[in-house]
């Protein structure tokens, strides 16, 4: 979710307008952008990337969202949803992979007489 | 209770070839789509195709000469000794041509998974990661470039042009290789297909900030600088072409080919590692060889990096408003 802080609804309106605009432009963020503004410079692959795509969720959906800060006495400002493709998330859980098979035996043979 | 099982006969497969290819431009094993023969002696008409298995690796079984072998016939297990290998030669064309054709040789059999890393001579300049056995794949024209990726394509041809019965006839630098570089760090390297054209996929590289990008101050990570897409990089280029080298005896033809198949007009495909260890040449953007190209100025956006002229490019007749590029052959 994209909001934009203003101390009048025309700046408000008119930050979001440009910040859209220009996730409109780069709606592919390339790797090296994205590694570039984290401490490990190879959390993403050269290969990965993460594209934005805006997509409005529903009203109600909306406000369940911005219950969240009434805690803060926050309340709900302009705003635009995203949703971002193709995030690929590590696990820290080692997967085990076995040696590749090259030698398959197979025995033939009958079962004992009863 | 069961009983014991009474052994009649003990059958054994031992596949003589596990090969992994790996996708230059992505970092990714290619598990489909590829057509592996093997044959030996320079007998393409008798070439078995090994097969990809369930995790991407293509495997060979009946390999010409080998069959004794590979039933286990009179040998331990397979394990315990490894018979003499004996030379074959692998050709690796991507049926939905996204890679350009290579082939290579291999002594088999061979244990485990074949490393190609390990059967080149010293000086050839090594893509696929070193602790993974597997054959890098470059990419083709034809390829579509995954989405966020620099892509830089040329025409590569020969100059200066021949003359023959007084028709200018000018030759596309085939197989010709370039670097593409950025502060002296590999980018991407690619390989011109039989007519010269090529292509480089890589990723963008850092985007340049008006002071450091991260920092652990309370203030944030985040500084101002120049938009992405507004971001300019310079590209190192370098290319590598000794066509002398690649002398790679025609392929046999079958001389009942079904219909639809290759032609007689199927290039020669060269040894990879012959192409990769090519002498440097200049890269020039005319044919007189006045202008030499060694940087190009590479942008953030979907349009495709064509170093060009400013004028006009007149030679070879090619009205097209791509990047023609000239070599000369090295010595």
């Amino acid at each position: 979710m994209m909001t934009a802080w203003g101390q009048t609804a025309e700046v408000q309106q008119r930050l979001l307008g440009w910040a859209m605009r220009e996730l409109e432009n780069t709606p592919i963020l390339p790797s090296s952008l994205l590694n570039h503004y984290v401490q490990e410079v190879d959390t993403f692959r050269p290969a990965e990337t993460v594209e934005l795509i805006c997509d409005s969720i529903s009203l109600q959906d909306l406000n369940s969202l911005w219950d969240g800060f009434k805690a803060n006495k926050t309340n709900q400002h302009l705003s635009v949803t995203y949703v971002a493709r193709m995030v690929l998330l590590e696990s820290n859980i080692e997967m085990t992979e076995y040696p590749p098979a090259q030698t398959r035996v197979f025995d033939v043979g009958k079962e004992p007489a009863q | 209770m069961i009983e014991p099982f009474q052994l009649l006969e003990r059958q054994m497969l031992i596949a003589p070839l596990g090969v992994r290819f790996w996708d230059v431009a992505t970092g990714a094993y290619v598990s489909n789509g590829l057509s592996v023969r093997v044959y030996r002696d320079d007998d393409r008409l008798h070439s078995n195709q090994a097969s990809p298995n369930a995790s991407g690796t293509y495997v060979l079984h009946h390999a010409s000469g080998l069959s004794e072998f590979e039933m286990g016939v009179g040998n331990p297990l397979f394990t315990d000794s490894v018979p003499a290998r004996q030379p074959f030669m692998i050709e690796v064309t991507d049926v939905e041509r996204r890679f350009i054709p290579l082939k290579f040789e291999a002594g088999l059999p061979c244990k485990g998974l074949f490393d190609w890393q390990k059967t080149i001579t010293e000086g050839v300049p090594l893509d696929p990661p070193v602790n993974n056995p597997s054959v890098p794949l470059y990419s083709s024209t034809l390829r579509t470039a995954p989405p966020g990726m620099a892509v830089l394509r040329a025409e590569l041809y020969e100059s200066p042009a021949e003359e023959i019965n007084d028709v200018r006839k000018i030759r596309p630098a085939a197989w010709a290789m370039i670097e593409a570089r950025s502060g002296g760090r590999l980018l991407a390297r690619g390989i011109a297909d039989e007519k010269g054209r090529i292509v480089l996929i890589f990723a963008y590289p850092a985007p340049h900030d008006s002071s450091s990008s991260f920092s652990t101050s309370p203030a944030g990570p985040f500084t101002a600088g120049l938009p992405f897409r507004q971001q300019e990089w310079t590209i190192q280029l370098e290319a590598f072409y000794e066509p002398s080298t690649l002398s790679s005896p025609p392929a046999s033809l079958s001389p009942l080919q079904p219909f639809g198949s290759s032609s007689r007009d199927e290039p020669s495909i060269p040894i990879l590692s012959d192409i990769l260890k090519q002498s440097p040449v200049n890269l020039f953007l005319d044919e007189a060889q006045t202008e030499p190209l060694t940087e190009v100025t590479l942008s953030y956006g979907p349009k495709v990096l064509v170093p060009s002229l400013s004028s006009p490019v007149g030679s070879p007749p090619n009205p097209r408003t791509l990047s023609v590029l000239f070599v000369s052959p090295a010595d």
